[in-house]
Formats: structure tokens, sequence, C-alpha cells
């Protein structure tokens, strides 16, 4: 009870009597929690109730059959003949825009005929007679009910640059948290794509018994090489890989909102034991132990940081509500259809608002509350008789700051782990530690410099001021450190969203190389297109890796026409194949 | 048995790389009841005397006992409680804490220890200074001298045995020093405290039972009275 009073005399006292350094630390704080917690919050809910609607529509199935640029329609043929109980539903997958607008919907083709055989799946054909009629007219589409139309009613789309009126000839429900999409007859399909021959993929459902391996066994015999056998949904899987990756980068930018806060708290605390040097000296004098100094300052810090995690509650549960409007439209643009589910502030939420708010409160005052553990009782007797110079060892920082730097740089370079840029996070905070480091040498170089020009251009008060920097010079690096790593942070975080953003929603395959032939940026066209397991391409590898994943998968046409010389000792010489007749 | 006793002690500051040396194989004894004024030019070694003394620095070599145990065997949580139960500090310019009432002020000390009933205690320890009255006031509300009259009373809270004052008249016009010094000498008398003060002041040395006077780190000469 008495440490209560004392800290409620000592600490939260004096930091009511400061309101605006105060509430800037809580505020800056609050915001930090409050990003933190709304893309937690909105990714949670973009993708809680993710499940794409070519999945849903697909029914149950065990297999599916891919590859780049579609499967040929004659393995239909050849599955179809198989003296096995199999149902083969072959599909075409692509996006319509409906023009009215400018809604992005799955466009999804159906052996209707079959489907319809098999009673799985009803499209709502009004009248069953009619049916035929239906499907043999390339401009019938049936539609998810969420879409409003009705029967008979007409839809304008825009497929594959072609915009064409289809008449609604079904609608079928789609509030299984699903996007609407638009579904064609397989035939109608290919035709408004212009994929004559091929189909996106053929799913299949396998009798119980044997077993799947040996249904995949049999299966693999019968198919022609080239096309990849996987299980079915492994392309959602996928989807859920690249959102989940998609999450944690944006969960990983939002804590940069964290550092302003992580900084400003330890600039309060530095503030705080610079001013009351003298008091931690005489509370010292007066029998406090240091181990009792360190745990008022960083309980006042603590408290900060409770403060700003219960206005950063609210305050992030409301933006949650624009940024899962953000986060959906991005991940309809760049991944797969969703439906943004209900966004819950869970009990889960609420701690981890409380961990990240005072956590990172915590972490931030410990080294100025350390340092306020120090002072000696002494400082009480004579103040101003020692005075207090901040130990900082400029050169043997700066060496701190070069090893910390290539650290950084060899973070940087390193492989995703599990598709995750941990080593690129790690660098970044290899680097505002690194720039903290080396932050004391430069400013005391400039004030040095400077401060003769500046005696003479601005008179005694700039060189005071230069002399002041000078002075403090822990707390002005890690401002300037932090700031600086910001600004760049922030630039390049800009950038590689909006070069994501278009690279991901080129139409193109696409891969860039770096002078020494390793692979820079890539899009996920690209990687589709030639079937490349995710595991086997990243920022670093090279062309000669990228065409050992591409033979692995079978989309590498080496028995093809005239290739002419691929790979000489890792160098790109020449290559050049045309599957034309006369070549 | 001296419930203060500093034997053979050296101490050796660093300026600017070079080694300065504050006090030099100095020994000391002080038992209570002792009224102690420690004399000396400035920068003879009194207030490192004091700050040796007071289990709030240690020296280069020797051994201070404070009531028979010797600080440079402690670590930083029982040299506090050192601090904390057997030594009461006055420091020149008061050293109150600006934002605590008087009351507040007082009872730090208390609180630090975790003794209950610490208001009434601070109430009878003000009485003692006669500022019972003024116990809800903020140190910017009070003279010189009765600010180090509070700092007499914040010293006395826990009853220490030994009571270090460093110039506690340096910052007060004549009479009101002469009045604290009073003050201190009776309650040196009334409690039973060993009291060594750091003075320039003369009167103070007249007051005192053993003058200690230090020259250059050590005892130049020790008078009994």
């Amino acid at each position: 009870m008495s440490r209560l009073l004392l800290f409620y005399r000592l600490i939260v006292r004096p930091v009511f009597r400061e309101p605006v350094r105060t509430s800037l630390t809580v505020l800056a704080i609050a915001l930090g929690v409050a990003v933190v917690l709304a893309i937690d919050l909105a990714g949670t809910a973009a993708a809680g109730s993710f499940r794409s609607s070519m999945e849903t529509l697909a029914g149950e199935n065990d297999l599916e059959i891919v590859t780049a640029g579609g499967v040929p329609e004659t393995v239909v043929g050849t599955l179809n003949r198989l003296p096995y109980p199999l149902r083969v539903t072959p599909r075409i997958e692509d996006y319509a825009v409906v023009v009215e607008n400018k809604q992005t919907l799955p466009l999804i083709g159906l052996d209707l005929v079959a489907e319809r055989g098999e009673g799985k799946a009803s499209f709502g054909f009004a009248d069953a007679d009619d049916a035929w009629k239906y499907l043999s007219a390339m401009g019938s589409v049936w539609v998810g009910e969420s879409l409003g139309l009705k029967i008979g009613q007409s839809i304008t789309l825009l497929v594959n640059d072609q915009v064409a009126t289809y008449t609604v000839r079904g609608v079928f429900p789609d509030s299984k948290g699903n996007t609407s999409a638009i579904v064609m007859d397989i035939s109608a399909a290919q035709y408004a794509l212009k994929r004559f021959g091929r189909v996106d993929r053929i799913l299949i459902q396998v009798p119980q018994s044997p077993t799947l391996e040996e249904w995949r066994r049999r299966l693999k015999q019968a198919l022609p090489s080239g096309v990849q056998l996987r299980a079915a949904g492994a392309g959602t899987n996928e989807n859920r890989r690249m959102l989940a990756a998609f999450r944690w980068n944006l969960q990983l930018l939002s804590y940069i909102a964290l550092i302003m806060g992580a900084f400003l708290i330890y600039n309060t605390i530095s503030v705080s034991v610079v001013r009351r040097r003298v008091e931690i000296g005489i509370v010292r004098a007066l029998g406090a132990s240091r181990h009792l100094v360190l745990a008022a300052f960083v309980g006042e810090a603590a408290c900060l940081g409770f403060l700003g995690a219960l206005i950063g509650m609210p305050l992030g549960r409301l933006m949650a509500g624009g940024a899962v409007q953000l986060m959906g439209a991005t991940v309809e643009a760049l991944y797969v259809s969703s439906r943004p589910g209900p966004i819950a502030l869970t009990p889960v939420s609420i701690f981890l608002a409380m961990l990240v708010g005072v956590g990172v409160a915590v972490a931030s005052a410990y080294s100025p509350a350390r340092e306020a553990s120090f002072v000696t009782p002494v400082e009480a007797m004579a103040p101003g008789r020692r005075e207090y110079v901040t130990q900082v060892h400029k050169t043997r920082d700066v060496w701190i700051a070069v090893a910390v730097g290539l650290g950084a740089v060899a973070a940087s370079r390193a492989p995703a782990i599990g598709g995750k840029p941990l080593f690129g996070y790690f660098a970044a905070f290899l680097l505002i530690c690194a720039s903290a480091f080396a932050m004391p040498a430069l400013v005391y170089a400039i004030a040095g410099v400077a401060s003769p020009l500046l005696k003479r251009v601005l008179g005694v008060e700039a060189v005071l001021a230069s002399r002041s920097l000078s002075s403090s010079l822990r707390r002005t690096s890690v401002l300037v450190g932090a700031l600086s790593t910001l600004r760049v942070r922030r630039k390049l975080s800009d950038q590689n969203m909006r070069l994501d953003g278009a690279l991901n929603n080129m139409v193109q395959g696409l891969c860039m190389f770096d002078a020494q032939n390793r692979l820079l940026v890539w899009n996920e066209r690209y990687r589709a297109m030639y079937n490349i397991e995710p595991s086997r391409i990243w920022r670093g590898c090279t062309i000669r890796d990228l065409l050992d994943a591409r033979i692995a998968a079978g989309t590498f046409p080496l028995g093809g026409c005239c290739l002419a010389r691929l790979i000489v000792q890792f160098r790109w010489v020449r290559v050049s194949f045309s599957s034309a007749p006369w070549a | 048995m001296p419930i203060l006793s500093l034997q053979h002690v050296t101490k050796d500051y660093f300026t600017d790389d070079q080694p300065v040396r504050a006090l030099n194989n100095l020994s000391l004894e002080v038992s209570r009841g002792e009224f102690v004024v420690l004399v000396g030019r400035s920068g003879c070694g009194k207030s490192t005397l004091l700050s040796l003394a007071g289990a709030m620095d240690f020296p280069t070599s020797g051994t201070v006992l404070v009531d028979g145990v010797a600080t440079t065997s402690l670590r930083d949580d029982a040299l506090a409680k050192v601090r904390r139960e057997k030594i009461g500090f006055i420091f020149q310019s008061f050293q109150l804490i600006h934002t605590l009432t008087v009351f507040e002020n007082v009872e730090l000390p208390l609180l630090l220890a975790g003794k209950k009933n610490a208001r009434e205690t601070a109430r009878e320890r003000l009485s003692w200074v006669e500022l019972d009255e003024l116990g809800r006031r903020y140190p910017h509300q009070l003279s010189g001298g009765q600010m180090q009259r509070v700092a007499i009373a914040r010293a006395l809270v826990q009853s220490p045995a030994v009571l270090l004052a460093d110039e506690p008249t340096g910052n007060l016009d004549t009479s009101t020093g002469n009045l604290i010094l009073e003050l201190l000498q009776r309650l040196t008398r009334q409690q039973n405290t060993a009291t060594i003060m750091a003075t320039h002041s003369e009167e103070a040395a007249a007051l005192a039972d053993v003058v200690v006077k230090m020259r250059d780190g050590q005892v130049a000469d020790l008078m009994r009275r």
C-alpha cells in the first residue's frame, strides 16, 4: 500500500503536471495500438469468411488436374473412358466485370449438362424442358442471388476484353459467405474466353476405396505427361497462404506506427529522468534501492502504455471498419473473391492491444529507467558537483553500427522462412539499431563543424542549441535514427505496395533479374503460369533454379521442338523455340 | 562501541582521467549522542567524508562501519536499507521534493520503509521542529529556515542512529542559521543521535562536542569538549 502511495505521489502526480507531453505520449501509443488492432481485426474479418467462390461451386472433389496454359479437353475424354466410377468435372475459371457497376466477379464455366445430370448443383433452370435450349445459347448465364437479378433479365459483362450482353437463365444461392459469381456452360465460357479445346481444371471425385494415393497412382498412369494431378483445393490453399502472407506483411507494417509511440515513451521517460535527477538522488539518499527506482519509471511507462491501449482499443475498432473495406478490396483485386466477415473485438484482441501498448511502453522505457536507477545518492548532496554526462562512446558505437549494418545487409539477403520475409523485417530492425548507434558520432561531428558557422550566422543562441543537441546525444540519436529509418521504410513500403499491386494485376507473367541473373521481382501470374511450387521461387534465386523448378513442374518443354541451347555454366546463352509446324 | 567508524579510509576521484585524492587514510569514530562538527576549507574532504559515512558512496580503500556493519560488504538493496534505517540526511539546499507537501516530504522515508501510521509519525516529527501547523503547505510556500526545519524533521522521522548534515546553515541568514544549529544540538541530545555536521560556521563549532579540523583529506586536528 505504501509503495502504491509512493508511486502515486512521485510518479503519477508529476505526470499529470505535464498534461501536453503526457497527452502526446499517450496519444502516440493509442494510435500505434489502434493501427495494430485495426489491421488485426480487419485482417481476421477480411479472411475470416474467406472461401473461394470457385471452390464453393466445385462441390466435393478429391483430386484436380491442372497445367500451364490449360488442360486439353481430350483429357476429360481419357478420364471418362477409364473403367472406374469417377465423377469428372471440367471447369473454366476466369473473371468477368459487370459493366454497370464495374464489379469484378469470378466467371466459372461448368459442364451444366453433366451437373444437371448428376443432380448435384441446381442452377435454377426456369423450365426443365427449356434447359437444353438455354445451354445451347451462348448468351446464357446463371448468377448468384446477391446480384439481385431475376431470371430473364439482362446483364452486360466485360469478358476477355469483349463487352457482351447475357441473359440470366437462373439464380443460385450464394449466401454462405461467398461473393457472387457468373456461371456459364463450359462451351459458352470457352467461346467467351477464346479458350477452345482447353479447360482450366478438371475436378475428379473418386470412390472411397481404394485409397486416394492408389487413385492418384492409377490416374497418373492414364494421364499424358505435362499435366499435374494434385489434391483438390490446392489452389485455394495456395490463395490462403498468399492471403496469410498479405496479412502478415500488413501487420508488420502496422508495427511501424508503434515505433513512434515507442520513441515518444523513450523520450518522455528520458526527459523525466533528466529533469528529476536530483529528486532521484534525494529518494536514493533517503533509502530507495536501484530496483525501486527502476520499477517506478518502468511503472510510469506501463501506466502510459495502459492508458494508450485503453484509448487505442475503441479507436482501433473504429479504424478496422475502414481498413476491412480497403483490405477486402485488395484481397479481391490481388488474390481471390471473398466477402468480409463481421469485425469482432474478442478477448484475444483486447489482450493483444494491452500487450502491445504496455509491452512497447515498458520495453522502450527500460533503458532510461535503468539509467535512472544508476543515479547515485551523492547527486542529492551536491547537485552539479558531478556534472551529469551521458556516457556515449562515439567511436565504439560507430564500429557497432558498422557491424549491425552489415548484419542488416546479410539479413536482407536471406531467403524467406515459410514464405515470410522474417529476415527482411529483422534487417529493418537492425537498420534502426545501426542508425541509432551511428548517430551520436554523426550528430557530434555535424554540431562541431556547424558550430562556428552557426555562431557567425545566427548568433550565440544557435551555438547553445547545437551544444544542447550534442549534450543529449543518446536521446537525439534515437530520435534521428528512428525518424530517418521510418521515412526510408515508409517510402519503401509504399513503393512495394504499389509495385506488388501493379505486378499482381498484370495479365502477363513477369519476372525480373539483376545483373547477376538473380531474381529480383516476379508476379503471381508468372508463378501460376508455369505451375512453379511457391517454395521453389524466391528473391535471389537464379534462372537455373527457376528452370529446374519448371522442369520439376513439367512446364518446361525440354522435349519440345527446337530449343537451341540452354544454359552453359550458369550463363544464359540463347533460347528460341517455335511451335509452328514448319519450324 | 562507536555507532560510526571510519578506519584508514581513502577516497580517490577521477577528473579528466587524473586521480584526485579527496580523503587520505582518514580514521574517525563517533558515538551515539555526540555532536561532531567537521571544519576546514572547501575541497578538504568534508562532504566526501559525509557521503562515505552515509553509505552513499564507497571508499577506495579502508573500512566504513555503520552500527558495526561494513558498508563495502553490502549490495545496493542492503545499502539502501542502511540509509533508510540508520542514517538521516540534512542537505545544504534542503532537497525537499517540490511536488510533495510538507507532510508528504516527511513521510517519504517511512513509505520507502513500508511503515504504517506514517502521517502520525510525520506530524509528531514536525511538532519537534514546530511546523506541524504547516503540514499541508508545499515547500515553495515556506521560508528558507522553515524548509530546513522540514528537512530536519524528515531526517529524524525514522529515528536514525546517525544524523549527517552538510552545511545545513549555508543557505540561511545568521539568525535563522543559529536557530537551526540550536535545534540540531537539542534534538541530538534528546534522541541520543550521533550527529556529524560539515560547516564553515564558527557558531556551529562552538556548539559541538567534537570539532574535527580537516586538511587535504586528513584529520588535521580533533578537539573534544
